[in-house]
């Protein structure tokens, strides 16, 4: 792409115009550089962090588009989210029923519930290999607010209720925070997590207060522990109904008395500690910088700045994805980030569609550390390097190793041709930190075993841990 | 440009950290009471090995010849064990391992409702789970926490840790050991590490736990401990490195190899040769070296693979994936002979063999007898009593 910039330049030299015109021409071109296609790294680098890596379709689709365009392409929506496994229905029985069972049925109650769990988290795996299924950042920015309002599938009972605040993230992911913000603390999986359905005025439970402002809004530092206190007593009766498992207000649990939180005093109820939260610049802080974080590796002060400022004005979280991949330190950043383990397993089984099976997936990532809908906490997972131990350092490569096991060159002629007409180590976030190919694989159509060889090199170097 | 790593001589060094932080390496005799000092070296057919044509039944020699008119193995093609099976001539070499009787076969080993992919397959028998339920762990993992807790608990030369991954005792991977040092050294003076903070910490995690393997490096220098030749093959440097750890004194129980392209789609017949030539001539020279040495009796080799392959040949002179097969079992306290019964070859054209050994009670069998650890139990309805040994 370069080259045409060049040939451009020279194209306007050839023709006799006065000097000023050939300054203004350079400016206009150089300005509207930004309006060239992407360049192959450009493309790479944006599948890699936005998507699950330089897949053949959604390359050949952003290698077409220029930085602005290829960006509105990946904030687009077009797909349904995955339907809910038949058994979440057939296990979500009401606690009135459940208090009855005796010891054998209370057994089978919770080896249905427990199978049911993987059944979900092999449903969500498979939904992220799907060719049908293919709005990309949509589904990274899922596993971000996931992992931002945490909850799990150890402590919250039923898998449908994890589905079902699963479904809300999926609904405004790249929506309204306030919205998002309004759902989630409405959530019966959330209220269930951090214990609100215990929260009443005659004994508050601070738990899902304290995380609330501590890690889903405002922050460490923020706020006081006396603000934490009266925040879990406007919270009081938020719970849910034991027999529909929709969410429920109980007036009587209610502490309807005077609260004072964050400088505000007030009669405040849930609602209303919400849109306390959303009037502070912090919280638009808080959330810019937990976003850029998932997308560069060092925060940029003034970008965050910048672009919170904008987030605080309508909290839409679109236009904050759009500033933070359309900044230069984000283009910058190519290779020093570390791919986490749904990242590194989806990215290698959408590469090689039918060779990972979706129901290995939970299993996989689990031996990774990553086990889908069940951090380890409610601070989620730490990320970054963090992933990489000794431990599952080996997981890792051994996943690798399995990816191209038994790969039939006639089964995926077509990707061979993508990944060996660039060279395999073109994959990587950063190539030069591979030897390239000791022999260019010339023809195409004879892909084979040099082909698979060198990737097999590529998938199993330790650069290809990184994005 | 920095130093890159040279694509032959990649070594990939993973350690496990203990449970008790970086691992002494080298307490040849380990304290514990319970602790054995047998070890299993695990050879993986990577790929499905057709064991029908490694290992013909010759009771259903018709049938055979009727499955596969381009691909059966004709007279010059074999040579003969006993009127049971006969063995593809590659594989020659263990006739004699027959004749001492510390070689056995085991037949039709497989389990119920067989998973055909090669992703899937390999993990259901590293793992020994169920073809339905997934497991966490290899089967030979937990064998690490007692055997050997601050000590290797098993090392992995070339591909696929699967069946000791996610223990707690250290796991050493590599293609050979022996490269390991130099490139250590090399490795943490690229210039790319020092501007990529993510990529320093993946290498230091690869590098990790250095301490732990140093003891190990003056073991492999030795010279002349090893002394029989080994073949110039990667198996037979990799058989030759385990031979040189065992004849050091360095007890790890779990030594697992891989052998490389059973997959055989199309146009077995050369491949396929090849390979079981690979294989005898390594497995048989380390036999050699292991008897000479005085430690066969403490030694067991087996093979196994994710799957065996479909009695009728494809259209591409070769077969597809299918499902039970015969392994090798060999060792100084072998009972040699045939284990198990090889499957009736099928009556429809494109079916596959039902497994009549399930894979698990060998595994089961290596657990409770070898290693003397009946603690460990795969499988509810899985016993361990194959009649493998001799003299235990």
């Amino acid at each position: 792409m370069n080259d045409v910039v060049g040939v451009r330049i020279v194209g306007v030299f050839s023709v006799k115009v006065c000097q000023l015109r050939i300054v203004l021409l350079l400016l206009v071109v150089l300005s509207a550089s930004s309006s060239f296609s992407l360049t192959f790294p450009e493309a790479r680098h944006l599948s890699l962090r936005a998507g699950f890596g330089p897949e053949p379709a959604l390359t050949n689709k952003l290698l077409s588009l220029p930085k602005g365009k290829a960006v509105t392409y990946l904030l687009q929506r077009r797909e349904r989210d995955f339907d809910v496994p038949a058994c979440a229905q057939e296990t979500l029985i009401p606690y009135s029923k459940i208090k009855n069972f005796d010891e054998l049925e209370l057994k089978a109650f919770r080896q249905a519930q427990n199978k049911c769990k993987l059944v979900l988290k092999q449903t969500y795996a498979d939904h992220l290999l799907s060719k049908e299924s293919n709005d990309v950042l949509l589904h990274r920015m899922e596993l971000f607010w996931h992992n931002h309002f945490t909850s799990s599938l150890a402590k919250v009972p039923y898998a449908k209720l994890l589905y079902d605040q699963h479904n809300i993230i999926h609904q405004h992911a790249m929506g309204n925070f306030r919205v998002l913000l309004h759902s989630i603390l409405r959530d019966p999986a959330m209220l269930l997590y951090l214990d609100n359905n215990n929260n009443n005025k005659a004994k508050p439970n601070e738990n899902l207060a304290r995380e609330l402002l501590e890690l889903f809004a405002l922050g460490v530092g923020n706020y006081s522990e006396q603000d934490v206190k009266e925040v879990a007593r406007a919270l009081t009766g938020l719970s849910i109904d034991g027999e529909s498992f929709a969410p429920r207000f109980y007036p009587e649990r209610h502490d309807y008395n005077k609260k004072s939180i964050l400088g505000d005093v007030g009669y405040f109820g849930s609602d209303a500690v919400l849109e306390i939260l959303l009037s502070k610049p912090d919280v638009a802080v808080y959330i810019t910088r937990a976003l850029w974080s998932g997308f560069v590796s060092k925060e940029d002060e003034k970008e965050i700045a910048r672009l919170s400022s904008i987030f605080y004005q309508d909290w839409n979280i679109s236009r904050l994805l759009r500033g933070i991949l359309m900044s230069k330190a984000f283009w910058d950043d190519a290779g020093r980030m570390t791919k986490f383990p749904l990242e590194l397993v989806v990215g290698g089984g959408r590469l090689l569609p039918g060779m990972v099976p979706s129901k290995s997936v939970p299993g996989l990532v689990k031996r990774m550390e990553q086990d889908i809908f069940d951090p380890p906490n409610v601070k989620g997972w730490s990320g970054g390097s963090d992933w990489i131990n000794s431990r599952t350092y080996i997981e890792r490569v051994k996943f690798s190793e399995q990816l191209t096991r038994g790969l039939q060159p006639k089964r995926y002629q077509a990707e061979l041709t993508y990944i060996c007409g660039r060279g395999a180590s073109e994959l990587m976030a950063s190539p030069t930190l591979i030897e390239p190919a000791s022999s260019k694989i010339v023809d195409v159509s004879d892909i084979g075993h040099n082909c698979i060889d060198d990737l097999a090199r590529v998938l199993e170097h330790p650069a290809w841990q990184l994005k | 440009m920095a130093t890159k790593m040279n694509r032959r001589e990649l070594i990939q060094f993973m350690a496990l950290a203990g449970v008790c932080g970086v691992a002494s390496p080298l307490n040849a005799q380990s304290s514990s009471a319970v602790q054995n000092k047998r070890m299993v070296v695990l050879l993986e057919l990577n790929g499905g090995n057709d064991s029908l044509n490694s290992y013909i039944p010759l009771e259903q020699e018709a049938r055979y010849r009727s499955l596969r008119p381009a691909l059966h193995l004709t007279n010059s093609e074999r040579v003969g064990l006993d009127e049971q099976i006969a063995l593809h001539s590659a594989l020659s070499p263990l006739v004699a391992s027959w004749k001492d009787k510390d070689l056995a076969l085991v037949h039709g080993l497989g389990y119920e409702n067989p998973n055909l992919s090669h992703f899937r397959g390999i993990e259901i028998w590293d793992t020994a789970s169920d073809s339905d339920s997934y497991k966490n762990h290899g089967w030979l993992s937990s064998l690490a926490k007692k055997h050997s807790e601050s000590e290797i608990a098993a090392i992995v030369l070339g591909r696929n840790s699967g069946p000791v991954a996610g223990g707690s005792g250290t796991v050493l991977q590599a293609n050979l050991l022996r490269g390991f040092l130099g490139k250590s050294k090399q490795l943490t003076h690229l210039d790319a590490i020092k501007a990529n903070a993510a990529y320093s910490h993946v290498l230091s995690v690869q590098n990790n736990l250095v301490s732990s393997v140093t003891g190990l490096l003056p073991a492999l220098r030795k010279n002349n401990v090893v002394k029989t030749v080994f073949p110039e093959t990667q198996l037979g440097r990799q058989l030759a490195e385990i031979a040189q750890f065992i004849n050091t004194g360095i007890h790890v129980p779990v030594f697992k190899v891989a052998l490389s392209g059973f997959d055989t789609h199309r146009n077995q017949k050369p491949s396929h040769e090849r390979l079981l030539a690979q294989l005898s001539s390594a497995l048989m020279t380390f036999r050699e070296e292991m008897i000479r040495a005085g430690h066969w009796d403490d030694v067991l080799v087996m093979t196994y693979s994710e799957f065996g392959r479909r009695p009728k040949m494809n259209g591409s002179g070769g077969t597809d994936h299918g499902t039970a097969a015969s392994h090798i079992v060999m060792g100084g306290r072998v009972k040699g002979g045939h284990i198990g019964q090889h499957p009736t070859l099928p009556e429809k054209d494109n079916a596959n063999m039902a497994f009549t050994t399930d894979f698990r009670s060998l595994y089961q069998s290596i657990l409770d007898q070898w290693f003397e650890r009946p603690d460990i139990r795969l499988a509810d309805n899985v016993v361990g009593q194959l009649p493998l040994f001799r003299g235990l």
